[in-house]
């Protein structure tokens, strides 16, 4: 269940939402839910980034790329 | 000096300095980044956890999520007192719990605001972070302990996300009895205001205080431009950005930041103060 577009680069590095961007250390975390209910009704992520106020490039990525991979890995049982 | 505020927000400031010499405004800045204490999650004890995520990569989660840290700094003892305090102490430790349980059919997302600090004024800045998510029948239970660290430690102890300083930079022009549409229209592409103020104002010269990247104005007056216009970086004259994580105002990683610095110089003094008597000493022996 990866994505099929290009945009697996960056969201694969992590599991959940990483709470930093990797580039300038800003908390992004907190954008998360809100950027995915929008997003997921059908608004363009362009504008909900600019609404958020996310100005720069290496945290825009960091929503916009991300793939919530905890959700397919949390069907199977931890054996450590 | 001259010291002008452009912009002043909870957690960004932009000023303009004039007047001070560049190593002092670097140190300054530096030390925005390095020498200012913020409060972060530094060490967390597992009683339980069996979601996806192993116990280090929520250590790093929890360590990484922002504090309000500004009553903090006057509480709690700073970094170099508390280097040897046994884990727990309250001069240096603020304590948090977590303890979640999903049943059997439940999925839950735990959130930042589900931690108990044991000190109000020491809380997530945001409550909405996502730190796990878990699958039904699952626990967490663990205990973290926050405590005033340097950024030079580690980066969840930065009180900035940005500290940056440029040479103010300042538009030369003259458009008088010239060919310099393409310029006017190389500029107007991106900045239209600016090319607006150009047109009215045919000679002189315009500073540009906004907080905008003026690289690609460099590319227009090099490439575009000939002598219609030129683009100066003054030498003295400096723009100083600085944005927060949120755990300080921007004023006060400023202060403190101006604060360390002082501190430091003041070390410094004296040692070399206290070389000098050895030095003399030694002289009179000899
Ligand atoms: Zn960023």
């Amino acid at each position: 269940m990866l994505v099929e577009d290009g945009r697996r680069a960056i969201g694969e590095l992590a599991m959940i939402i990483p709470i930093r961007c990797f580039t300038c250390g800003t908390p992004i975390a907190q954008y998360w839910d809100e950027f995915v209910k929008r997003v997921s009704q059908g608004e363009d992520p362009k504008k909900v980034l600019d609404d958020l106020g996310i100005h720069r490039y290496c945290c825009r990525k960091m929503l916009l790329t991300h793939v919530p991979l905890i959700k397919e890995v949390i069907k199977f049982r931890r054996i450590l | 000096m001259e010291v002008k505020v452009l912009e002043h927000k909870p957690n960004f400031l932009r000023l303009r300095l004039k007047g001070v010499p560049l190593p002092l405004l670097n140190a300054v800045r530096r030390a925005c980044f390095t020498d200012v204490p913020v409060m972060a999650i530094d060490i967390v004890e597992f009683f339980e956890n069996n979601t996806v995520l192993y116990d280090e990569i929520i250590a790093h989660r929890l360590g990484l999520i922002p504090l309000t840290s500004e009553e903090a700094l006057e509480k709690y003892d700073p970094p170099e007192k508390c280097r040897n305090a046994p884990l727990g102490d309250p001069k240096c430790y603020v304590v948090f719990k977590l303890e979640v349980e999903t049943g059997p059919n439940e999925y839950r997302v735990v959130y930042s605001g589900d931690m108990e600090s044991s000190d109000p004024s020491v809380k997530p800045l945001y409550d909405n972070i996502p730190i796990v998510i878990m699958a039904p029948n699952q626990s967490l239970r663990l205990q973290a302990y926050a405590r005033l660290g340097y950024g030079r430690e580690h980066a969840k102890w930065m009180p900035v996300s940005i500290a940056a300083h440029k040479y103010l930079p300042v538009l030369h022009f003259d458009l008088e009895g010239k060919e310099c549409e393409e310029c006017l229209k190389c500029i107007e592409s991106f900045l239209p205001e600016l090319a607006k103020k150009m047109r009215d104002q045919v000679r002189g010269s315009i500073e540009i205080l906004e907080d905008i990247n003026t690289s690609a104005i460099y590319w227009c007056t090099v490439k575009r431009c000939g002598d219609c216009a030129k683009l100066e970086y003054r030498e003295g004259d400096y723009l100083l950005k600085i944005e927060t994580t949120g755990a300080l105002p921007a004023k006060v990683v400023l202060f403190k930041a101006i604060e360390a610095i002082k501190r430091k110089t003041q070390k410094l003094l004296e040692e070399l103060f206290e070389l000098r008597k050895q030095g003399l000493q030694e002289g009179g022996r000899g």
